[in-house]
This record gives structure tokens, C-alpha cells and sequence, in this order.
């Protein structure tokens, strides 16, 4: 039973192994010859003001979310569209009539943050 | 059954009347409630009637016996599968009976109160409490259980407490509700007993189930012997306390004339026509189980009432306060009823002495209701109880007189007034069973008439007493009610009342039985003649008798030192030698270690409440140890 | 493939669903909308209260197996329905008052609502858990409602992290379960004898029910209800103390039934007999009614845990009878001190709460404070109110099931109870008021006056006529 989970290990240590070999294979192949404006902190040639842990506005976070939110539920959508089109009439409309239902609800949300200003900016 | 559903008004209307005019009372004009209380009581009164003629004429007799009529029964309380109270409304003849006797002299008095309480604070208040009261008693005497009657007991007992000590702020009247509630409810807890013994032997608290001659309750407990007496029977002897109590039988009477401090109206409707009588009822409810497995209870029964009307009767020939007079008369008359009860058989002819008594209870409730309306309108006259305070008053009374002498010879059993027909019907069944008791009661019929005559001469003719304001006669609200019990007493007693309430539901034919009337009426002229002599014109005779018989005269005018007996046992040895050292461990010893168990508690509480210190980190720390501990639990137990 | 007529079948939940999103909707497009909300989110409440009457003694699975409808779930969605009625009714005036009139609040409660009813009706952990989160994400939302005040955020974000933390408990335990049987199907997992003797098993439905235990506050897992309780708007508390400790309840009690670990009763019990103790004693030290009403709710968790170690047939009549009396009184109790709460004037703690206030309050407002002498009653146990038959029917099953000192034991501890709501009622009634007696204006308009009514016709009723509420639930004599 266990060996069908081989190839996911495998695919787990190749990906973690790719990302740390790659970043200190930079650092070590590199040449390394620091200065003291090369340490400072890059803010376009301006001179860094206070502290990098900055409050933001709340108005990042909340286009963050939704974001994910809509994101995720697109992400949903990807195996009902490959699936669709394989089954029969009667799976078929019933297929559509769920996702609607789905769809018409996310819709509800959508315009409630569209009308609540939510991605307004200002 | 269907046909009766409508009584169901009967018992939701008082109450809503109840809950309106004590509810509502303070804010309504005092007439209104009063009104209102008329006007709901007449509603009553008319469903009432309805009942009784559509149960005695036209749908009640089912080959040619009375039934029991289950109109409604709920499911009110359950406890388990077996014990469970029901609530509901039962009709037989002597519930019906009741309804009748209830709904008349209860409208009679609302009516009557209109003229007499006028004057009074607290109208509104006094209204809610008559409607409490007539609801309470209605609820009990339509019970369909003896849990039912239970419940409604306390009730009628609890509103009566609040009428006797309608003036609250008169200490006597205080003292008289607190002794009439203390007697009563001493009383009640061998009802409570009794009902619980009862239920226990047989298994259900139904009257249906319980006075079903062929079912299982009547043998029930009678092979369990205590004492000598089978257990049923001290079950019905226990219940039997209750109802002395109620009925104020001797020696639980001594509440009663006490209770006189109440508005007069008030003992008109409770202490002389309706809650008294209640221990007569609940006796006649149980009958076939008093008469056919506990004779001897019944037995004790004729012999506690004998001896109590003979003792009341006594007593009453030297009160001089004419309401307390009228207390012993009502005690003697309910003596009476019981021994009634007490020598019936079951079934047919041998059971007369139970439709005597019922009868008797019939007549009486209106003739004694008269009575204390037609006292109500003399001290509404002359503003005084004490007799010594009257005379000579048929001339500024008229109806007052011709009423209250009417209720007088009923009272008497002087035909064709209804009490002689009742009480012949008493005296002929006592005679079948125990001729000493016969002579004793006739002694006591003689009795009667004379203390009662004693009262009408002494109020209305005798010397011719001069009054500070000249007495006239009162309102019509009050002359009404007096006019039409009075035709009520005078007439009730045509009824033949053998063909409608019998102990098992069959009607039979009785008769006047000459043989006894004749001397019976004879002794009662006696007892008239006597006290015409003595009391007619103002003379020294009475006194003189009284001085002849000295020291006896003395004992009975203290009603035999009973209530200081009574005191003697309650202060001097229960209180003193009892409670005073119970109350020094209890307020010492148990509340010292309930507080020190409280204080500690507080303390214990006060120190662990820091435990919540509203730090998250400490909530998630016992929240993890705990599950740690439950599973470690887990382990523990699957293990062994 | 889920069946068309089965939308039918549980067409309380939808008609909730339905509202809470339709809600959102009409916030966006209607200008005013709050009292539009206000009366729609009624109307759909009384409508799913109505619909569900239709279901009883009708058993089925239905929806892929995934719901499941018994007489013992409608009765708790029809509990958690009235509560939730008296909460929308008792809120609008408070949000107004709170100047927190919006009507998300609504759409809050409707969605938390559709959760719990999820919740209750799953027939599969998985739906459990989503009904849990709905429900709990809106509760961390509500109790966090009053934005301006400190208190409120307080008691949302502590609500919030040890609810997290204990999902994640939650999570793992359906983890093993599903580990051990391959399937999250309540119906399937019951269904193999084998598997209910297994360590893992045990374990992972331990932790479920730990999770559990923890959402209706038992010891040693009440820790958070007295902060987030005080903290929550007034109402909101209310809501929190009855309706989701229903919910909890009624999702995780057929789960223990039909576990059936017997052997584990004496767990049970001995967490009931903490959670009485500890509620109750903590209880007496409290000088703020939110903070007491919070204990007395982790007392009533007590209460309700003696009926489920009783594990017998009478344990779930006990448990319903309870809870419906007990959201009578809990929520009128909290509604009273929502009334009696000042009108928000930006500070940041709740005035009027504490204990000193409610003294006199029997001279000062006679009509409320009889209201609140009823609940106080009710939840002393005292006849004739609904909370004596509450306590009754428990204590009676613990008895049935052999367990005769649990039942001694929670009367000693009711007892203490006892003393303290009595301490409420002696400050109204025999208390000198320190209060001006003027100064408290108190006007019947305000919604939680008609909230309060029936929270008293309930209580008074269910105290007066018990056997009214099984023969309304169809429950059978067992």
C-alpha cells in the first residue's frame, strides 16, 4: 500500500532538493564582494526610512483574500470542465444545474463585495 | 362524553374571572368588579342548571342508573408510566349536586356582597377572592381524581385563608386565618397520608376506578391487618382526618368559630354552605369504599359526627356572639350529615342515610346561607355581633325578620319547611341502624331548635333595645339574595330527592315516615316553646337558668376549654418542651454547619477564581492537559 | 445522485440558506435595509419553524447519505430555531443601540443558523465539520461585532484562536477515524461492530468528542466561555450560550449514543460533576451578571453532561427538555441584561452590567425585573418553571441508569446555584436601589421587551405543562 506513495516522496525530495541547491548554488558559485551600499537596503536609491515591518492597509490585504477566495473556487471549475463533456445528457444537465447553483453563489458574494466597495481603492 | 363539554366553562370562567378582577382590580372602578363578579358568577350559575337538568331529566340516567360522566379527563403531570395526575371534570349525581349548591349560594352572596361591602377598602380585591374560592371549590367537587381533589383542597383552603383574614389589619382576624389555615392544614396532612396509602393499595388515584363496586380497589388492602384494623381502612380513617378538619368535626372544630372574624358574606358562601361541606362531600365521593371494605371507618364516622352535633349544639344555646352561634349550629348540622353518612348502607333502600345526608346538605346550604345573610343585614343594622346589642328589631326589619324566621323553622325541621323533610329522612335512617343514636340526634334536633329560636327572639323581639341610629333595612342588592333563599329554604324540601342522588346511582321512592316526623316536629316545637318562655320578653329567666346551672353553664359558654386546651398542648408542652430545644440545635448546630459549609464555598470560590486569568496561553495549556488526562483515561479503562 | 424531491426534504435548511444569502443581497441593493432584513430574516425563521413540523416521524437518510433527519435532530434544529427567533427579535434594538446597525448582523446569525442545522442533520463527519466552521467563523465574527470596543475584539480573537486550535483537534480526529474505517459516513462507520473496539478508533472519536466538549464549554475545556461570553455583544452571548451549545449537543449526542462506550460513562460523569462544580462555585465570586450568566451557562453544560453519561433512552429526552427550557431562560436572562445595558457612548467596556446595578431594579422597573426573577427562577430550578422539569428529567435519567449518586451529587450542586440566583433576585427586590430610580428610562418598543415575553410564555409554559413539549416533539414513552 505504501508503495504507491513512493513517487510522491520521490517528487517531494526532487522539489525541495531543486529549491535549496538552486539558492545556495548562487551564493556559492557567485562572486561575493560587499560594500556597504550593497548591504543597505534597496529602496530605488532612496535613503531607508524606519522599520521594513510597516503596517499596511488593510484595503492589501482584503484584495489578498478575495483573491484567493474567487481563486480557489475557480480552481473548482478546472475538473468539473474536464469531466463535463464525458458524461450523459441526463449527468450532464445535472452537472450544469450544480455548478450553477455553485456559480450563482459565488455571484451573490461577488456583487456584495463589488457594491460594498470592497476593490474600491480610495 | 360529548354532551358535557361545555361545563368545562365553568372552572376557565371563574378563573378568568379570578385573574381579571385581581389582575385588572386596582385599576377598575370598585362597582365594576363587583359587576363583573355577578355577572361571571351568573354565567356559572346558568351553566350549572343547564348541567343538572340535562343530567338528571334528560341524558344522565342510562337504564335507570345514574352513571358517572367523564366529560374530560388530561394528562396533567407524569411522573413515570404508572404514576401520573390527571385533571379533569366528572359528573355524578353529587357532583352535579354541588355545582348546583355552589353556583346558587355563591351568587347570592356576590349579589348580596354588592350592598354589604360597599363601604368597604379593597372591593376589587375581595371580588378576585370570592371568584378564587368559588373556582377552587367547583375544581374540587368536579374532580375526577382524589389527587385532583387534593390540589383543589389547598386551593379552597388557601382562599379562605385570604377571606378570614379579609381585614388584614385587624389582628383577631389575623389570628383567626392563621388558626383556620394551621387547623386545616394539620388536617391535611392525614388527607395527604390517606391519599398516599390509599393510591399505594390500590393503584390509582381515579374515583371512577377507585369506587367501582366490581373492581379490584374495593378488596384491595384488606388482608394487610395493623393494629387490628385492615389497612384500607386506616387509609380511609387517615382521609377521614382531612375531611374532620375541613368540616371542622370535633376536636379539629375549634378554627370555625374563629373564622366568623371574615366578612359575613364570606361565612355565608365558605363556613356555613360550601367549604364546610366539603369533608361531608369527599366522604360521600369514597362511599361505596367507606361502606363496602372499611365499615368501621364509617362506624367511627357516625359516632365522631353524633358526638360533634351533640357538642356543638351545646355550646351554641350560651354564645352570645350571633355569628359564632351560627358556627356551631353549622358544626351540629354537619355532625348530623355525617352521621347520615355514617349509618348508610350500599345500594338501594339501605343506603337512604347517604341521600338523607345529601339532602340535609342541599337544604341546609341554602337555609344556613339565609341565616347568615339575614345576621350579615342585622349587624349591617345595628353595627354590633352581640345579641346583648339587639331586640325588638321586626319592626325596623321586616324582610330581615320574615326570612330569618323562615330559615329558623327550617332549620328546626318544622314542616313543610325544607328542613324537616331532610332531616326526618336522617332520623328514620338512623333508626334503622342504631336506636340510641336516634334519640341522641332527635336530642340534638331538639337542641337545634332552640338555640335558633334563642337567636330569632333575642334579635327580633325580646326587650325594646333604643339604637343610636334608628336600624333600617338595607339596599335591595341585599333583600334580594334574603328573599330568594329564604323560598329556596322554604320549598327545596318538596324535592324528592331519592330519585336523583342515591349511593349507587339507582332511584328509589322514599316517604315521609309519619312515625318518626310526628315526634320528631314535637321535639322541635319543644325546643321552640322553650325558648319562647325564656327569651320572648325580656326577663331574668334565661339568666337565672344559667346561674342555677353554675359551673357547667360556665364550661360550656368557654366551649369546654377546648382552644385552651388547645393551647396548653401547642405553648406549653410542644413549643416549650419541644421546639424550643429542636430550635436551638437547628439554629446552632445544622444552619452552623450550613454556613460554615456556604462561607466555605465563598472562600474556596473567591481563591480559584484567579485560576481564570484570561491568558490564552494558560486556557490552551489546561485545555491540552485535559485531553492528555481524558485519553490517558481512555487507555486506563480499555486496558482493564 | 442526489434525488430533486430530496431538496424537498429538508427544506427548512434551504429556506434558512436561502435567506442568509438572499440577505446579502438586499444589504447591497435596498438603502435602509436593516429593517427590511430585520423582518425578512423573521419570516424565514418562522417559516423554517413551521416547515420542520412537517418531518417528524419520518426517519431517513437522505442527499448521498449525507443528511440525516430523526425526530431527535428536528427537535434540536427547532430548539436552536427558537432561540435564534428570540435572538433576531431581542438584537434589533440592541444593534441600534450599539450603533452597530448593519445587516450583515443578520445575514451573521442566518448563516451561523444554517451551520448548526448542517451540523445536526449531517449524516458524515465531513459534513459535521463544514457546518462546524460555518458556524463557528460566524460566531468569531459576532462575538466580535462591536468593532469600537475593546472587550468585543478581545473576546473574538480569543474565541477565535482556541476555537482554531481545537479544530484542529477535531480535524485529527476525523483524520484517525477516517484512517481506520475508510469512510466518513456516520451510517458505514456505525455500522461495523469490529471497528468500535479499536484503540485508533477510540481515540479519533475521542478527539471529536473533546471538540465538542470544548464548543459547550465542559470542564476542563470551558476555559474560554466566561472572556468571550463578557467580551460578546450582549445578545450575542445569549445566542452563544444557547443555540451553539444546542448545536453541539444535539451534533455530538446520537455520536456517544451509538459509540456507546459504555465503559467510559465514569469519564463522562466525572467531567459532568467538574463542570457543575466549577461553574458553580466560580459562579459565586462574580460581581458582573455577563461573567455570572457565563459560569451559570458552564454549570448548565454540567447539567447536561450528567444526562449524557446517563447514556440510556432517557438520557435524550432529559437532554432536549433541558435545553429547550434552558434556552428560554439563559437568553431571557441575557436579553434583561441587554436591556438594561447603557446606550453605547464610546467607551470601551459595557456599563450596567455589573451586579451593584441591580439592585432596587424590582423598584426602579418592576415589570423587567419580575421577568428576570422568572428566569433566575427557572434557572435555580424552581417549580413551576421550565428549568425544574429541565433538571428533573436529567437528574431522572441519571438515576435510570444506575448512577444514583450523579444525581445526588448535581442536586448538592444545583443547590449552590441556587444561592447565587437567589442573590440576583434579593438585590432587586430587597436591595436599596443605588440608582437614581428616575434615571432609567424604559420603553416597550424596545424589541427585547417582546423577545423577553416569549422567553417568559415559554419558560412558564414548559413549566406548567411538561408533557406539552414531548407530545409537540412526538417523543415516545420509552
Amino acid at each position: 500500500m505504501l508503495e504507491s506513495y513512493i513517487p510522491i516522496i520521490i517528487i517531494l525530495i526532487i522539489s525541495v532538493l531543486f529549491a535549496v541547491v538552486n539558492v545556495n548554488l548562487s551564493s556559492l558559485l557567485g562572486p561575493s564582494r560587499p560594500n556597504k551600499e550593497k548591504l543597505s537596503t534597496y529602496e530605488s536609491g532612496i535613503e531607508p526610512v524606519g522599520t521594513a515591518h510597516e503596517r499596511f492597509s488593510v484595503k492589501f490585504y482584503m484584495v489578498a483574500v478575495l483573491f484567493i477566495l474567487f481563486d480557489i473556487e475557480v480552481v473548482f471549475l478546472y475538473p468539473w470542465a474536464v469531466s463535463f463533456i464525458g458524461l450523459d445528457q441526463l449527468k450532464m444537465m445535472y452537472s450544469f444545474i450544480s455548478v450553477s447553483v455553485f456559480i450563482i453563489i459565488l455571484l451573490v458574494g461577488y456583487i456584495y463585495v463589488i457594491r460594498k466597495g470592497a476593490l474600491n481603492w480610495d | 362524553m360529548e354532551g358535557y363539554t361545555f361545563t368545562l366553562l365553568i372552572p376557565l370562567i371563574l378563573f378568568a374571572t379570578f385573574l381579571l378582577i385581581g389582575l385588572a382590580g386596582g385599576k377598575l372602578k370598585p362597582i365594576i368588579s363587583g359587576i363583573t363578579g355577578v355577572v361571571s358568577l351568573s354565567v356559572v350559575s346558568i351553566i350549572s342548571y343547564i348541567t343538572a337538568y340535562d343530567y338528571f331529566f334528560v341524558n344522565g340516567k342510562v337504564d335507570g342508573v345514574f352513571g358517572k360522566i367523564i366529560v374530560y379527563d388530561a394528562e396533567w403531570l407524569r411522573f413515570t408510566d404508572s404514576l401520573f395526575i390527571k385533571m379533569g371534570i366528572l359528573l355524578d349525581p353529587i357532583s352535579v349536586m354541588m355545582l348546583v349548591v355552589i353556583s346558587t349560594v355563591s351568587l347570592m352572596v356576590h349579589i348580596y356582597s354588592l350592598g354589604y361591602m360597599h363601604n368597604e377598602g379593597g372591593f376589587s380585591r375581595y371580588y378576585s377572592f370570592l371568584s378564587l374560592f368559588t373556582f377552587a371549590m367547583m375544581g374540587l367537587v368536579i374532580s375526577t381524581n382524589i389527587f385532583q381533589t387534593y390540589i383543589f383542597w389547598e386551593l379552597v383552603g388557601v382562599s379562605s385563608y385570604l377571606l378570614i383574614g379579609f381585614y388584614y389589619n385587624r389582628p383577631s382576624a389575623v389570628a383567626a386565618a392563621k388558626k383556620a389555615f394551621i387547623v386545616t392544614r394539620f388536617a391535611d396532612l392525614g388527607f395527604l397520608i390517606g391519599i398516599l396509602l390509599l393510591s399505594s393499595l390500590t393503584g390509582t388515584f381515579d374515583f371512577v376506578e377507585l369506587t367501582n363496586v366490581n373492581g379490584s380497589a374495593i378488596t384491595a388492602g384488606s388482608s394487610v391487618l395493623f393494629m387490628g384494623l385492615s389497612s384500607m381502612t386506616w387509609a380511609l380513617i387517615l382521609v377521614f382526618i382531612g375531611c374532620a378538619g375541613k368540616s371542622a368535626m370535633f376536636p379539629l372544630h375549634i378554627w370555625l368559630p374563629d373564622a366568623m372574624e371574615g366578612p359575613t358574606p364570606v361565612s355565608a358562601l365558605i363556613h356555613a354552605a360550601t367549604m364546610v361541606v366539603a369533608g361531608v362531600y369527599l366522604v360521600a365521593r369514597l362511599f361505596p369504599l367507606y361502606a363496602l371494605s372499611a365499615p368501621v371507618a364509617l362506624e367511627m364516622i357516625a359516632y365522631v359526627g353524633a358526638f360533634t352535633s351533640m357538642f356543638a349544639a351545646i355550646i351554641a344555646c350560651t354564645q352570645t356572639d350571633i355569628k359564632r352561634v351560627l358556627a356551631f349550629s353549622t358544626i351540629s348540622q354537619i355532625g348530623i350529615m355525617m352521621v347520615g353518612l355514617g349509618v348508610s348502607g350500599y345500594a338501594a333502600e339501605t343506603g337512604l342515610g347517604f341521600t338523607a345526608s345529601m339532602f340535609h346538605l342541599f337544604t341546609h346550604a341554602m337555609f344556613k346561607a339565609l341565616l347568615f345573610l339575614g345576621a350579615g343585614a342585622v349587624i349591617h343594622a345595628v353595627h354590633t355581633n352581640e345579641i346583648s346589642g339587639m331586640g325588638g328589631l321586626r319592626k325596623y326589619l321586616p324582610v330581615t325578620h320574615i326570612t330569618f324566621l323562615v330559615a329558623c323553622l327550617a332549620i328546626s325541621g318544622i314542616p313543610p319547611f325544607s328542613g324537616f323533610f331532610s332531616k326526618d329522612e336522617i332520623l328514620v335512617a338512623v333508626k334503622e341502624k342504631d336506636s340510641f343514636l336516634f334519640y341522641f340526634e332527635s336530642i340534638v334536633s331538639g337542641l337545634s331548635a332552640f338555640y335558633m329560636f334563642r337567636l330569632y327572639f333575642g334579635i327580633f323581639w325580646n326587650r325594646n333595645t333604643t339604637y343610636e341610629h334608628t336600624p333600617h333595612e338595607a339596599g335591595m342588592s341585599m333583600k334580594i339574595p334574603l328573599i330568594i333563599l329564604a323560598i329556596l329554604a322554604a320549598v327545596t324540601g318538596f324535592i324528592p330527592f331519592s330519585e336523583f342522588v342515591t349511593s349507587d346511582g339507582i332511584p328509589f321512592i322514599s316517604h315521609i315516615h309519619w312515625d318518626i316526623a310526628i315526634p320528631a316536629t314535637i321535639v322541635g316545637l319543644i325546643g321552640i316553646t322553650a325558648a319562647f318562655i325564656f327569651y320572648k320578653k325580656e326577663s331574668d329567666l334565661s339568666d337565672k337558668a344559667a346561674a342555677s346551672l353554675g359551673g357547667f353553664y360556665n364550661t360550656v359558654h368557654k366551649k369546654f376549654y377546648i382552644d385552651e386546651i388547645y393551647i396548653f398542648v401547642t405553648k406549653k408542652i410542644i413549643f416549650n418542651m419541644v421546639s424550643t430545644p429542636v430550635a436551638w440545635f437547628d439554629r446552632n448546630v445544622v444552619d452552623g454547619t450550613m454556613n460554615g459549609i456556604a462561607s466555605v464555598t465563598n472562600f474556596v470560590s473567591e481563591k480559584i477564581k484567579r485560576f481564570q486569568s484570561g491568558q490564552l496561553q494558560q486556557y490552551a495549556f489546561v485545555m491540552v492537559t485535559g485531553m492528555i488526562i481524558i485519553i490517558a483515561l481512555i487507555f486506563y479503562f480499555l486496558k482493564n | 445522485m442526489i434525488q430533486i424531491k430530496d431538496l424537498l426534504e429538508v427544506l427548512p435548511l434551504l429556506i434558512i440558506a436561502f435567506s442568509a444569502i438572499f440577505i446579502l443581497l438586499l444589504e447591497v441593493s435596498i438603502k435602509k435595509s436593516e429593517t427590511v432584513i430585520f423582518g425578512f430574516s423573521l419570516i424565514a425563521i418562522l417559516a423554517a419553524i413551521a416547515t420542520s413540523f412537517n418531518y417528524f416521524n419520518k426517519e431517513m437518510i437522505i442527499f448521498n447519505q449525507f443528511l440525516r433527519i430523526s425526530n431527535a435532530s428536528l427537535t434540536f434544529s427547532v430548539i436552536i430555531l427558537i432561540s435564534m427567533l428570540i435572538t433576531v427579535i431581542a438584537s434589533k434594538s440592541y444593534i441600534e443601540k450599539e450603533n452597530v446597525n448593519f445587516g450583515e448582523y443578520y445575514s451573521m446569525l442566518l448563516f451561523a443558523l444554517m451551520g448548526m442545522m448542517l451540523m445536526i442533520f449531517a449524516n458524515d463527519i465531513l459534513i459535521i465539520f463544514i457546518g462546524l466552521e460555518l458556524m463557528s467563523v460566524c460566531f468569531y465574527v459576532l462575538a466580535g461585532f462591536l468593532r469600537l470596543r475593546q472587550k468585543s475584539n478581545e473576546s473574538a480573537l480569543k474565541y477565535f484562536l482556541l476555537g482554531a486550535f481545537m479544530t484542529g483537534f477535531i480535524l485529527y480526529g476525523i483524520a484517525l477515524i477516517y484512517g481506520i474505517t475508510g469512510t466518513t459516513n456516520l451510517t458505514l462507520i456505525f455500522s461495523d461492530a469490529k471497528v468500535l473496539t479499536n484503540y485508533v478508533f477510540i481515540i479519533g472519536t475521542a478527539l471529536l468528542i473533546i471538540g465538542f466538549m470544548f464548543k459547550i464549554g465542559v470542564f476542563p475545556f470551558h476555559m474560554w466561555i466566561p472572556d468571550v461570553y463578557d467580551g460578546a455583544p450582549t445578545v450575542v452571548s445569549g445566542m452563544l450560550s444557547t443555540a451553539g451549545k444546542i448545536a453541539a449537543v444535539g451534533t455530538i449526542l446520537p455520536i456517544i449514543l451509538a459509540v456507546n462506550i459504555l465503559n467510559f460513562k465514569i469519564i463522562f460523569s466525572v467531567a459532568a460533576v467538574a463542570t457543575m462544580l466549577y461553574g458553580n462555585v466560580i459562579a459565586l465570586a462574580q460581581t458582573n451578571i455577563k461573567r455570572l450568566l457565563a459560569y451559570s451557562s458552564i454549570a448548565s453544560a454540567g447539567y447536561i453532561f450528567v444526562g449524557v453519561a446517563s447514556m440510556n433512552e432517557f438520557a435524550l429526552r432529559g437532554i432536549a427538555y433541558y435545553l429547550i427550557a434552558y434556552t428560554f431562560m439563559q437568553l431571557g436572562a441575557f436579553i434583561i441584561v441587554a436591556m438594561l445595558e447603557k446606550k453605547d457612548d464610546g467607551s470601551r467596556d459595557y456599563k450596567n452590567v455589573d451586579l451593584d446595578f441591580y439592585k432596587g431594579l424590582g423598584k426602579r422597573n418592576p415589570v423587567i425585573a419580575t421577568f428576570m426573577t422568572f428566569f433566575l427562577f427557572s434557572l435555580a430550578g424552581i417549580p413551576p418553571f421550565a428549568g425544574f422539569w429541565g433538571k428533573y428529567y436529567l437528574f431522572f435519567a441519571a438515576i435510570k441508569s444506575n448512577q444514583i449518586w450523579l444525581a445526588v451529587v448535581a442536586i448538592l450542586l444545583s443547590l449552590i446555584g441556587v444561592y447565587y440566583y437567589l442573590k440576583i433576585i434579593v438585590y432587586m427586590w430587597f436591595s436599596e436601589s443605588l440608582e437614581p430610580v428616575s434615571e432609567e428610562k424604559f420603553s416597550f418598543s424596545d424589541t427585547g421587551f417582546a423577545a423577553t415575553v416569549l422567553a417568559v410564555i415559554g419558560t412558564i409554559l414548559f413549566g406548567v405543562d411538561p408533557n406539552l413539549f414531548f407530545s409537540l416533539f412526538k417523543f415516545v414513552t420509552p
